[in-house]
C-alpha cells in the first residue's frame, strides 16, 4: 500500500516502510484577493501537510478557497501570511526563476480545461516540460512518447489537440503532467470539463500512476466520486479546513472502478474514447 | 493643385465628399434603425485603450500617406508660383519674334524687336484697361568682373531699360527702399541684382569690367537692387544681372533702336493681374497682327508649369505611396479580423440571442466608422508633418534654385482625408462581412470553424471567377499588347485553378505552393526568355505595382505553406542553444498556425521592402550606368559661353592668355539652341514638340567617343553612324531621352520620336523637321542613331553645326568639349580655363564633377522617394505591434500553463519576441530576394540603359538598414507585449477566460 512502501529522500536515503513524510507542509496560511475597494480573504490560516505518495482530494463549495490553495501550495501564486514547505523548500524564499526551476523538476499539472497549447501536437505538449528543464530534443521526445504511451495515446501523438476529444486532451495532460516524474501532481478539477464515462477513465488512470509510481496527487474537485477514490478529503469552506480525513479503503474503490471500466484499470491503458 | 491624374481636384474632392456622406449615412443608418447594436460596436472603443491607440495608428497610415503626397504637391506648386510671382514681379506677357503660329516660351537675348514696335505696341495698349504698363527690354548675357573683389561671373544678364516705363513695372530701389531714376544714373552706372552682388562680393561704388564683343567696358555699381526681371533675373537659379538705360545697353551692343523683347504689365497686382492675361494676349496680338511680334503669357505659363509640377509630385508620390497604401489596406483587415477573433464567443453569444449576421456587420461598422474618423483626421494632420519633413529636405536638394514654402490647402486635407475614410470604411464593411460569417456553437466555445461544404463551394466559386477572368485577361492583354493585362490574367488562372483543386478537396500545400510558384516564375522569367514564349507587351509605371504585389502575394504563399521546413531548419539551429529551444518551439509554432495572420503580416513587411529595394538597386544601379566612362562622351571638360563673346580659335585664345598649351588633347565646338527656340516634329506629323539642338564641328564628330544604343540600317558601326553625318548636313543623332516612354507625362511638350523604342538596336531613319519659330526656318533632317543613355551629357539633337547656323542663325550658347592631357587633373584644368577666358564669359567644369553633381541630385530625390515610401514600414511594424499584444491576451491562460510547467519569464518574452523577429525577417528577406531579383531582371535586359550590359550593382549598404531598421522596430514594437507576457500571474492567467 502507498503509506508503507519505501521511499527515496533527496539526499537519497532510504526511509523505512510504514513512516509517512510531509512533503507538502503548509502552516498559518493567508491568502487576499484585493480587487479595489473590496478585499476578499481567500485562504485564513490554513494548516496542513500531505505525506508523499498520497493521493488527496480537496472539496468544498465554490468559493471557498480550494483552488487558491492549491495555487499557493503550487507555487503558482504568492501568499500573504504562513510558510509553505515543499520538500522541505520554503518557495516564497525562492527567486522567481528558482521557484519556476523547482517547479518544472518537481511538479506536474493538470488543469480543467487541459491548457494544452493548441500549436503544438501531442508529443510536442507532453514533451515541451522535458526541453524546459534542459533534457536533449531527442531524449526528450523519446520519453514524451513513453508518456503518451502511459496513457494510451501512442497513435494521437503527432495530433493537435484540436483533433482529439475531451477525454484524450486530459490524458494527454496527465501525460505532460507526468513525463518529468514529478514528486507531486496537482490537478484542479482535471475531470470538470468531461462526460462521466471519460471522468471515470481519468480517475482510474491517475489512482494507478499514483499507485504505480508512488506520486504525491493533489485533486481540488467538485466530485464526490473522486473524493472518495483518494486516500484523504480534506474539506473547505470559507478559505479555511473544516474537515480532514481518510476515505475507505484504496483498494474498494479500485474493486469499485474495475467493476465501472474494468478495461481502464490495472489492466488494458490503451485508447480511449472520443 | 487643380488636377490630379488628370482629374480635376474639385471634382474629385466632390466625389469623395458625396462618398463620405454615404459612409456617415450608412452608419447613421445604423445609429437610427439599431441603436443597440450601434451602441455594441462603439462601446468596444474603451475596451483595450492600448489597443485602440494601436488601430487608430494602422488605420491612419493610408490617409497619412494620400496626406502627404497632396501636400508635398500643394507645397511645390505653391513654391514655384511664389517664384514665378517673385521672379516676374508685374511682368505678365512678352513679346517675341514667331513667324508662325507656334510661339517660342521665352524671349530671346539679343536684338530682334524693332524699337518702334514698342512704340506701336504702348499706344495699341493705351486705352485697354487690363494694361497698366509697357517696358521695352534688351537682354544680353555678359561676362563680368569685379575689380576689387577679383571675382568674376561668366554670364550675367545686362538690362536695358526704358527709364520712363521702368515705374509701372515697379522701378528700381535701392537698399533703402529709395526709388532709383534711372534717367539719372551716370553714363557707366548701373543697378546690380541682388544674387550677383552676392556672387561679385559686390557692393555700392565697385567698379565692373564687362565683355561685350569682345571689348572691355567698365561699368560702376551705383544701387544694389532686389532680383527682378528688370534686373535681369529670368529664370529659377539663374545668375541674374544689371539694369541699365536702354540707350546705354543700346550703345554697347551696337544695336540701336533694337529690342530684345518688350514687356507688359497687367491691371491690379503681382498676382491678380494674371487674371487677364489671356485677353491682353489677345489683345497684343490683334494689335501687332501683321508683324511677327506675338505675345506670350509668361506669367501664366509659369503658374502652369507649377501646376504640372505640382501635380506631377502627387502623382510620383500616390504611385510609389501605393505599396504603403496596399500595405495600410491589409493592416486594416488584419486589425478586424483579429478583433472578430477576439470578440468571437460573444459574437456567438450575440447571434445565439437573436442578433442577425448583417447586424454583427453592422456592429463592426459602427466601431470601425468611429475609429476611421478619428485616425483620418490623425493621419491627415501627421501626412502635414511628413511632407513638412520631405519639404525640408527637398529645400536642401533644390533650395538653390527656388525657395521650398511648405503648404498645405484645405482643398488636398479634404481630399486626403475623405479618401482615407473611404477607403478605410469599405475594407471594414468586406472585413465585417467577412467576420460575421461564423457559426454560433463554434463561435460560443472559441473553437475552430470547421471546413463546410458551403466553403468548397464558394472556394470554387472564387476559382472558376478566378480562372475565367484570368484567361480573358490573357488573351485581351495579349492580342492588344497590354503587359499589365496579359501578366495579371497568366497569374490569375493558376491561382484560379489553386481555389478549384482545393475545393475539391487536393492538399493545400502543394497546390498552393505550385501555383505560386508558377505566379513568380512567370513575373521573374528574364526578359529575353519572356520576349520569346509570350506575345509583345508593354506596360508603364503600373507595372512597378502590380508586379510588387503579385510576386508578394506568391512569394508569401509559398513561405506559409512551406513555412514548417524554413522553421524546422531554424528549429535546428536552436539545438544549439537548448536552453531557449522551448522558446523557440512556441515561437515558430504560434504563427505557423494562424496561416492567414501571420501570411498578412509577412506580406506587409514585404511589400515595403521589396518596394525599398527595387528603387534602391535601381537608384544605385543608374548612378553606376550613368556614372561611367561613357558618361562625357570620351571628353573631361565642358566649357559654356554666351555669344555675346565669341572665340574664333579656342586652343588659340586658351594659350594666348597664359594657360599652357600642353593642357588639351583635344577640343570640339558645339553650338547649343535652347528648346525654348527649336521646334521639332516628325516630319509627317502636325504638332511641333519642343527639343535641344547642338550643332557639332568636324572635330566633336571625330574626336568624341559617343556610343549610340540604336543605329540606323545599313551602319555597321557607331562610327559609321558618325562618320555620316560629317559627311551630310542633312543627318543627325539624337538622345535617348527622345525615345517614347510610358511614364507620368506623356502629354509632353517635348519631342519624341517615332518608329524606335528602347528596345531596338537597329531603325529605320526617321525624317524629323526642325524649326525656328522665330523665323519659320524648317528644315527636315534624318535621325540615323540613338545615344546611349550611359551618355548622358549628351543630350538634343547632334546635327552639323552649318546645319543649326542655317535654321536658327545665332545659337543660345557655345560650348566647348575639351579632352585633356595624360594626368592632368579635370578640376584643376577647368579653373585654370575658365581663369584664362574670364573675359569671355567661358564657365568651365569637369564633366565628372557635372556627373557626379547630376547623380548626387538624382540619388537624393530617390531617397526622398524611399523615405516615403518606407512610411509603409510603420504599417508592417504597427502590424506586428497589434499582433503581439493580441497575442498576450489571446495566449494569456497558455502562457500561465507554460509558466506552471517551468518556463521563466525570460523564455515567454523570448518567445515573442523571436516570434516577432521571425515574422519580420520571413517578410523583410522576401521582400528583399524579391525586389533584388526583379531588379536584377530590369537592369539586365536590353531595353536597360546601356543594354544591360553594364553589371548588376546589389545596394548591399540600404538593403542592410532596411533589415536592420525593420528588425530593431518589431523588437521594439514586440518588446512591450512580450514584457507584459512575461509578467502575466500564473494563477490568474489559467483561470484566464
Amino acid at each position: 500500500m502507498l503509506g508503507r512502501r519505501r521511499h527515496d529522500t533527496e539526499d537519497g536515503q532510504s526511509i523505512p516502510a510504514g513512516v509517512d513524510l510531509p512533503i507538502i507542509a503548509a502552516r498559518g496560511v493567508l491568502k487576499t484577493y484585493n480587487t479595489g475597494k473590496l478585499s476578499v480573504p481567500a485562504l485564513r490560516g490554513v494548516d496542513l501537510t500531505i505525506n508523499r505518495g498520497e493521493m488527496v482530494a480537496i472539496m468544498g463549495p465554490s468559493g471557498c478557497g480550494k483552488t487558491t490553495l492549491l495555487n499557493c501550495l503550487s507555487g503558482l501564486d504568492t501568499i500573504d501570511e504562513g510558510e509553505i514547505l515543499i520538500s522541505g523548500q520554503d518557495l516564497a524564499s525562492l527567486s522567481d526563476d528558482a521557484r519556476t526551476d523547482f517547479r518544472a523538476r518537481e511538479m506536474g499539472f493538470i488543469f480543467q480545461f487541459y491548457n494544452l497549447l493548441p500549436v503544438l501536437s501531442a508529443v510536442e505538449n507532453v514533451e515541451l516540460p522535458l526541453l524546459v528543464s534542459g533534457t536533449k530534443p531527442r531524449a526528450a521526445r523519446e520519453r514524451a512518447i513513453a508518456a503518451l504511451g502511459q496513457v494510451g495515446l501512442t497513435e494521437w501523438a503527432d495530433h493537435r489537440p484540436a483533433e482529439l476529444s475531451g477525454g484524450q486532451r486530459q490524458r494527454v495532460t496527465i501525460a505532460r503532467a507526468l513525463v518529468n516524474e514529478p514528486a507531486i501532481v496537482w490537478g484542479d478539477e482535471p475531470t470538470g470539463d468531461l462526460d462521466s464515462q471519460n471522468a471515470y477513465e481519468i480517475v482510474a488512470l491517475m489512482r494507478e500512476l499514483n499507485l504505480r509510481n508512488g506520486q504525491t496527487f493533489v485533486l481540488v474537485t467538485h466530485d464526490p466520486d473522486i473524493g472518495a477514490t483518494c486516500d484523504r478529503i480534506i474539506r473547505m469552506h470559507d478559505g479555511a479546513i473544516i474537515s480532514d480525513g481518510a476515505t475507505c479503503p484504496i483498494d474498494e474503490q479500485l474493486v469499485e472502478y474495475r467493476v465501472a471500466a474494468p478495461e481502464l484499470v490495472g489492466g488494458n491503458l490503451d485508447g480511449g474514447t472520443r | 493643385m487643380n488636377a490630379i491624374f488628370g482629374v480635376p481636384t474639385t471634382t474629385l474632392m466632390a466625389y469623395l465628399l458625396a462618398l463620405f456622406a454615404l459612409c456617415l449615412a450608412i452608419t447613421g443608418w445604423v445609429w437610427l434603425r439599431h441603436r443597440v447594436v450601434f451602441k455594441l460596436g462603439v462601446r468596444n472603443i474603451s475596451r483595450r485603450p492600448a489597443q485602440t491607440i494601436l488601430i487608430v495608428i494602422g488605420l491612419m497610415l493610408s490617409t497619412l500617406i494620400i496626406s502627404a503626397a497632396f501636400t508635398t504637391g500643394d507645397t511645390l506648386d505653391h513654391s514655384i508660383r511664389s517664384e514665378v510671382y517673385d521672379l516676374l514681379g508685374p511682368v505678365d506677357e512678352v513679346i517675341v519674334v514667331a513667324a508662325g503660329p507656334e510661339l517660342p516660351s521665352q524671349p530671346q537675348l539679343g536684338a530682334s524687336v524693332p524699337e518702334h514696335i514698342a512704340v506701336d505696341l504702348a499706344t495699341a495698349l493705351n486705352d485697354n484697361a487690363n494694361v497698366d504698363g509697357v517696358l521695352p527690354l534688351t537682354l544680353n548675357s555678359v561676362p563680368v568682373v569685379n575689380l576689387r573683389t577679383r571675382l568674376s561671373e561668366p554670364s550675367l544678364i545686362m538690362t536695358g531699360l526704358d527709364p520712363a516705363s521702368a515705374d509701372a513695372f515697379g522701378g528700381l530701389r535701392n537698399q533703402a527702399g529709395e526709388p532709383i531714376d534711372l534717367a539719372r544714373l551716370p553714363g557707366t552706372g548701373i543697378v546690380l541684382g541682388q544674387t550677383p552682388a552676392d556672387k561679385l562680393d559686390a557692393v555700392v561704388g565697385d567698379q565692373l569690367v564687362v565683355y561685350i564683343n569682345n571689348i572691355a567696358h567698365l561699368l560702376t555699381v551705383e544701387a544694389i537692387d532686389e532680383d527682378s526681371p528688370l534686373t535681369g533675373m529670368l529664370g529659377f537659379g539663374a545668375s541674374g544681372g544689371f539694369a541699365m538705360p536702354l540707350l546705354r545697353t543700346q550703345t554697347l551692343t551696337e544695336s540701336p533702336f533694337s529690342l530684345s523683347t518688350i514687356a507688359i504689365s497687367n491691371t491690379g497686382g503681382v498676382e491678380d493681374g494674371v487674371r487677364f492675361s489671356e485677353q491682353v494676349t489677345a489683345d497684343i496680338d490683334a494689335a501687332l497682327h501683321d508683324t511677327p511680334y506675338r505675345a506670350v503669357p509668361l506669367k501664366q505659363d509659369g503658374l502652369d508649369t507649377a501646376e504640372a509640377n505640382g501635380s506631377l509630385f502627387v502623382s510620383m508620390f500616390l504611385i510609389f505611396g501605393m505599396f504603403s497604401i496596399a500595405v495600410g489596406i491589409l493592416l486594416i483587415f488584419l486589425i478586424f479580423t483579429m478583433l472578430a477573433a477576439e470578440r468571437k464567443p460573444e459574437m456567438g453569444m450575440a447571434r445565439a440571442v437573436g442578433l442577425k449576421r448583417r447586424q454583427l456587420s453592422q456592429m463592426f461598422v459602427a466601431e470601425g466608422m468611429a475609429y476611421d474618423l478619428v485616425s483620418a483626421l490623425v493621419g491627415a494632420a501627421l501626412g502635414v508633418g511628413v511632407a513638412f519633413v520631405m519639404a525640408g529636405m527637398l529645400s536642401s536638394f533644390i533650395g538653390d534654385a527656388f525657395d521650398i514654402t511648405p503648404t498645405a490647402s484645405t482643398r488636398s486635407l479634404v481630399i486626403a482625408y475623405t479618401l482615407g475614410i473611404v477607403v478605410t470604411f469599405i475594407t471594414i464593411l468586406v472585413s465585417s462581412w467577412r467576420v460575421s460569417r461564423l457559426s454560433i456553437v463554434q463561435a460560443i466555445r472559441d473553437i475552430s470553424e470547421p471546413r463546410a461544404t458551403r466553403e468548397s463551394r464558394r472556394w470554387l466559386a472564387f476559382g472558376i471567377i478566378g480562372l475565367l477572368i484570368g484567361a480573358l485577361m490573357t488573351i485581351r492583354g495579349g492580342s492588344g499588347g497590354n503587359a499589365f493585362l496579359f501578366y495579371t490574367g497568366m497569374s490569375l488562372v493558376p491561382l484560379g485553378l489553386a481555389a478549384i483543386l482545393r475545393s475539391f478537396g487536393a492538399p493545400a500545400r502543394p497546390v498552393y505552393s505550385i501555383a505560386a510558384l508558377i505566379v513568380l516564375v512567370l513575373w521573374l522569367l528574364p526578359d529575353s526568355v519572356s520576349g520569346t514564349i509570350f506575345p509583345e507587351t508593354s506596360g508603364g509605371i503600373e507595372m512597378f505595382f502590380i508586379s510588387g504585389i503579385m510576386l508578394v502575394a506568391a512569394g508569401t504563399m509559398i513561405i506559409i505553406w512551406n513555412a514548417e521546413a524554413i522553421t524546422n531548419a531554424v528549429g535546428l539551429l536552436g539545438k544549439g542553444f537548448s536552453r531557449w529551444l522551448p522558446a523557440l518551439k512556441t515561437a515558430i509554432a504560434y504563427p505557423l498556425a494562424n496561416r492567414m495572420r501571420t501570411g498578412m503580416t509577412i506580406a506587409m513587411f514585404s511589400l515595403v521592402v521589396f518596394s525599398l529595394v527595387m528603387m534602391a538597386a535601381i537608384t544605385a544601379n543608374i548612378v553606376s550606368i550613368l556614372s561611367g566612362e561613357h558618361a562625357g562622351g570620351g571628353w573631361d571638360i565642358r566649357t559654356t559661353q554666351a555669344t555675346t563673346n565669341p572665340i574664333s580659335d579656342f586652343e588659340l585664345t586658351l594659350s594666348e592668355n597664359g594657360a599652357d598649351p600642353g593642357l588639351l588633347d583635344a577640343s570640339a565646338r558645339a553650338s547649343w539652341v535652347n528648346q525654348s527656340r527649336v521646334q521639332m516634329r516628325m516630319a509627317d506629323a502636325d504638332q511641333w514638340k519642343i527639343y535641344s539642338v547642338n550643332g557639332v564641328d568636324a572635330a566633336f564628330i571625330s574626336e568624341s567617343d559617343i556610343p549610340l544604343q540604336t543605329r540606323a540600317v545599313g551602319y555597321d558601326s557607331d562610327r559609321a553612324v558618325w562618320d555620316a553625318l560629317a559627311a551630310d548636313p542633312l543627318l543627325a543623332v539624337i538622345d535617348s531621352m527622345a525615345l517614347p516612354a510610358t511614364g507620368f507625362d506623356p502629354d509632353s511638350s517635348e519631342f519624341t520620336i517615332d518608329g524606335v523604342t528602347a528596345n531596338d538596336t537597329t531603325m529605320q531613319p526617321q525624317q524629323v523637321a526642325i524649326s525656328d519659330p522665330a523665323t519659320g526656318k524648317t528644315q527636315t533632317v534624318t535621325v540615323i542613331g540613338i545615344i546611349d543613355s550611359r551618355a548622358f551629357t549628351m543630350w538634343g539633337m547632334f546635327l552639323q553645326e552649318q546645319t543649326v547656323a542655317d535654321v536658327w542663325g545665332m545659337p543660345d550658347a557655345i560650348n566647348y568639349y575639351l579632352r585633356l592631357a595624360p594626368g592632368v587633373n579635370a578640376d584643376d584644368a577647368a579653373r585654370t580655363v575658365e581663369s584664362a577666358l574670364i573675359n569671355y564669359g567661358v564657365q568651365a567644369d569637369s564633366i565628372r564633377s557635372i556627373v557626379d553633381e547630376t547623380m548626387a541630385a538624382q540619388r537624393n530625390m530617390m531617397q526622398l522617394f524611399e523615405g516615403f515610401m518606407a512610411l509603409g514600414l510603420i504599417v508592417g511594424i504597427a502590424a506586428l505591434g497589434v499582433i503581439a499584444f493580441r497575442s498576450v491576451v489571446e495566449r494569456r491562460q497558455q502562457i500561465g500553463m507554460l509558466r506552471a510547467i517551468g518556463y521563466k519569464r525570460s523564455m515567454v518574452a523570448a518567445s515573442f519576441l523571436i516570434e516577432s523577429t521571425m515574422i519580420t525577417l520571413l517578410g523583410v528577406l522576401s521582400g528583399t530576394i524579391l525586389g533584388i531579383l526583379l531588379a536584377w531582371n530590369l537592369i539586365t535586359s536590353d531595353y536597360f540603359i546601356g543594354g544591360g550590359g553594364s553589371g548588376f550593382i546589389v545596394p548591399w549598404l540600404e538593403m542592410a538598414l532596411f533589415i536592420v531598421i525593420s528588425l530593431l522596430a518589431s523588437l521594439l514594437m514586440a518588446y512591450i507585449p512580450a514584457r507584459r507576457a512575461a509578467s502575466v500571474p500564473i494563477a490568474r492567467a489559467l483561470h484566464y477566460e
